[in-house]
């Protein structure tokens, strides 16, 4: 029964989501038919484009996940865009300066992803810290950092910044030392699909686990569910928002050095604007299941990665997708809560009419 | 001296115009008793709609009715999910806002693939007096009167209406309100729609009451900076307008690096950042607590 609900309220929110979105489309004078065909073609219409669309899955998965562990326990982690830059820049440190140049592979990957999602949980601390023992809402102070992370990025690529690339005009940091890109998976076949894939299904499992199977996936989903009461039982809900936020940073910070060790080969400005609120829109069409949100980050991810052909094929500019993002989780929200909505009403209605008849009826029995 | 002191002051008021709008706007929904975090995405559906009728049609009043009329459309689907279906109140404002950010830059983006570049400047309400900083001039037009009337009226209507005595009881103890016949979900509603107007019109203010042109995701956090100045003035629009110009201050700081050539450590990047760490730090050391009582609470009673 739970099960049901939980695929029910997904699938209303992507049909009714693209419907509404075609019918926009229609109302500007696009086709939407044209539109879906050209985002076809682009995420699934040859391997190429398959590639495309798992490359852009596997921070979305990760991020997804962040997501998830964080809302699970009460604590909304809208922060992963900003904790992913910043997770970057701190992998970038390693990966691209030429101090670092000479360690072996072995030792250098697992370092610069280590001081990313340091610094992704660093980066989350803040919030978490603020929301869990100052009750200062998360999503403003998130927000807040997200801007200032991302300027801060730009500052440091840019001529006169630590990570920028001496001598070059552009705003991006010196390339990635060739040893240290992450391996190919598929060699041949699927030609850009790196590790990080089976980085990111690796960690679904772990956060399944985890969530379903251990005592502390237990409090927290306790906590995220009733919080008096959790805090009632004995739990140390600030202690372990704080360190939820802290953990959900880190994977923020992980998918962040994996688009950068894995697919850009450098830290750009703007490299993945994005990234971090689709992230949010992968973990609600998900239903905040960890296991659906690889299903979840796979159709998002299409939708980026069929985004140009969309553009040249039918004229319609790349950010539609983000549209269609947008109003798909505006339905997966509501899809979830309109049958209670309306079996209540449906009850209301009910009762008001077995209340009625129960009173003709005494009066029909008081004329008798 | 003291001359510089009051340009400094005047253009950090000027460049805080369209955030004490919204700010005064954002007061009445949270007032109410609603997490309003759907600013951003109002603002910003404000601030295009504003632009593109002003530029289709010609006529600026135009523009800024068409304005107005989308934000409530907006605040409208955010609304009726978050008050009347009880949807996560956080988890809406973030659809509502993504809702907004795609819708914009789609239009844009098909606007601009018909228009040449040079096209692309809307008419905009003149000034009425300007500024001169050094070279640059920065002309003030009647949204900064706007803006001024609206905290006096605000203030008025939450503390010494019959309105805003409903508008507070909702906000403090809405089954009490109910008990006494307020609709509850109407009034807020009501109030919510109204946010969402002012905080289009604080939108239109960007674009046709200041640069003229829109530019994708041009409203860049104002949303959630109006909602921490909110919390910083602890929900009262006296407050909430201090810390809108305590805002106004820190982004008149970028204007001043830019035409004064300012050398601040890390350069114009970090007077860019600048708005956005005073705002947390602002958050950070003020003192929470003060939100209304049902604050973020969905009314779970029956309306009649």
């Amino acid at each position: 029964m739970k099960n049901k609900e939980n695929i029910i309220a997904p699938i209303f929110g992507l049909i009714v989501g693209i419907l509404v979105s075609s019918l926009l489309l229609l109302a500007w004078g696009s086709s939407p038919l044209k539109a879906f065909e050209g985002l076809y073609i682009g995420s699934f219409g040859s391997l190429g484009a398959i590639s495309n669309t798992l490359i852009k899955a596997i921070p979305l998965i990760i991020g997804g996940l962040a997501v998830i562990i964080s809302y699970k326990s009460g604590i909304f982690n809208v922060g992963v865009e900003g904790q992913l830059f910043f997770g970057a820049m701190g992998g970038s440190i390693i990966a691209t300066m030429p101090m670092f140049q000479g360690l072996p592979a072995i030792i250098s990957i697992p370092l610069s992803i280590v001081v990313a999602m340091m610094f992704g949980a660093i980066l989350a601390f803040i919030p978490g810290y603020l929301k869990a023992y100052r009750g200062i809402n998360e999503v403003v102070v998130t927000m807040l950092l997200n801007y200032i992370i991302i300027f801060f990025l730009s500052q440091q690529v840019q001529p006169g910044g630590f990570l920028h690339e001496p001598g070059v005009n552009a705003n991006q940091s010196s390339p990635v030392h060739e040893a240290m890109r992450l391996p190919l998976l598929f060699d041949g076949v699927l030609k850009k699909v790196h590790i990080g894939l089976l980085v990111a299904l690796v960690l679904v499992a772990v956060v399944w686990f985890v969530m379903s199977r251990t005592s502390i996936g237990f409090k927290m989903k306790a906590i995220g569910m009733n919080p008096k009461a959790a805090e009632y039982a004995g739990m140390n809900m600030s202690w372990i928002q704080t360190n939820v936020m802290v953990v959900s940073g880190a994977m923020a910070g992980l998918a962040g050095a994996i688009e950068i060790l894995g697919y850009h080969h450098r830290l750009l400005e703007n490299f993945s604007i994005g990234i971090g609120y689709n992230a949010i829109a992968v973990a609600l069409l998900a239903n905040l299941s960890p296991v659906g949100v690889i299903l979840s980050a796979i159709f998002f991810g299409a939708l980026q990665a069929g985004n140009n052909t969309m553009q040249i094929i039918a004229e319609v500019p790349e950010s539609f997708t983000r549209m269609v993002q947008g109003i798909v989780v505006f339905f997966v929200i509501t899809g979830a809560v309109l049958p209670k909505i309306i079996s209540k009403k449906m009850l209301m209605k009910k009762l008001a009419h077995e209340a009625l008849e129960e009173n003709c009826a005494k009066e029909g029995q008081e004329d008798a | 001296m003291l001359n510089a002191a009051m340009l400094f002051l005047l253009s950090g008021i000027v460049m805080g115009t369209p955030l004490l709008i919204m700010t005064m706007g954002g007061v009445v929904s949270e007032r109410s008793g609603t997490l309003n975090l759907g600013l951003e995405g109002t603002m910003l559906i404000g601030a295009f709609f504003s632009y593109y009728v002003a530029i289709t049609t010609g006529n600026v009043y135009f523009g800024l009715i068409a304005g107005m009329a989308s934000g409530i459309v907006l605040a409208f689907f955010h609304g009726i999910a978050m008050i009347y279906w009880n949807t996560n109140q956080v988890v809406t404002a973030v659809a509502i806002n993504m809702v907004a950010l795609g819708i914009t830059n789609t239009l844009m983006g098909k606007f601009s693939m018909t228009t040449s570049a040079g096209n692309n400047i809307s008419p905009g309400f003149d000034p009425i007096f300007k500024i001169y900083l050094g070279e640059a001039i920065i002309g003030v037009n009647w949204f900064l009167i706007l803006a001024i009337l609206l905290i006096p009226l605000t203030w008025w209507v939450i503390q010494k209406t019959t309105i805003g005595l409903s508008i507070r009881a909702v906000g403090e103890y809405p089954t009490a309100a109910a008990s006494m016949g307020i609709r509850v979900r109407r009034l807020r509603m009501l109030c919510f729609l109204y946010t969402g107007m002012i905080s289009a019109l604080a939108g239109a203010a960007l674009t046709i009451g200041d640069v003229r042109v829109f530019i994708n995701n041009m409203t860049a956090g104002k949303g959630f900076i109006a909602f921490a100045c909110i919390v910083f003035g602890r929900y009262t629009p006296l407050g909430a307008a201090f810390g809108a110009i305590v805002f106004g201050l820190s982004e008149a700081v970028r204007n001043y690096v830019q035409i004064f050539a300012w050398d601040i450590p890390g350069g114009y990047m970090s007077a860019i950042m600048l708005p956005y760490i005073i705002t947390l730090l602002l958050l950070v050391f003020s003192k929470q607590g003060k939100a209304p009582k049902a604050w973020a609470q969905p009314y779970e009673g029956d309306d009649n």
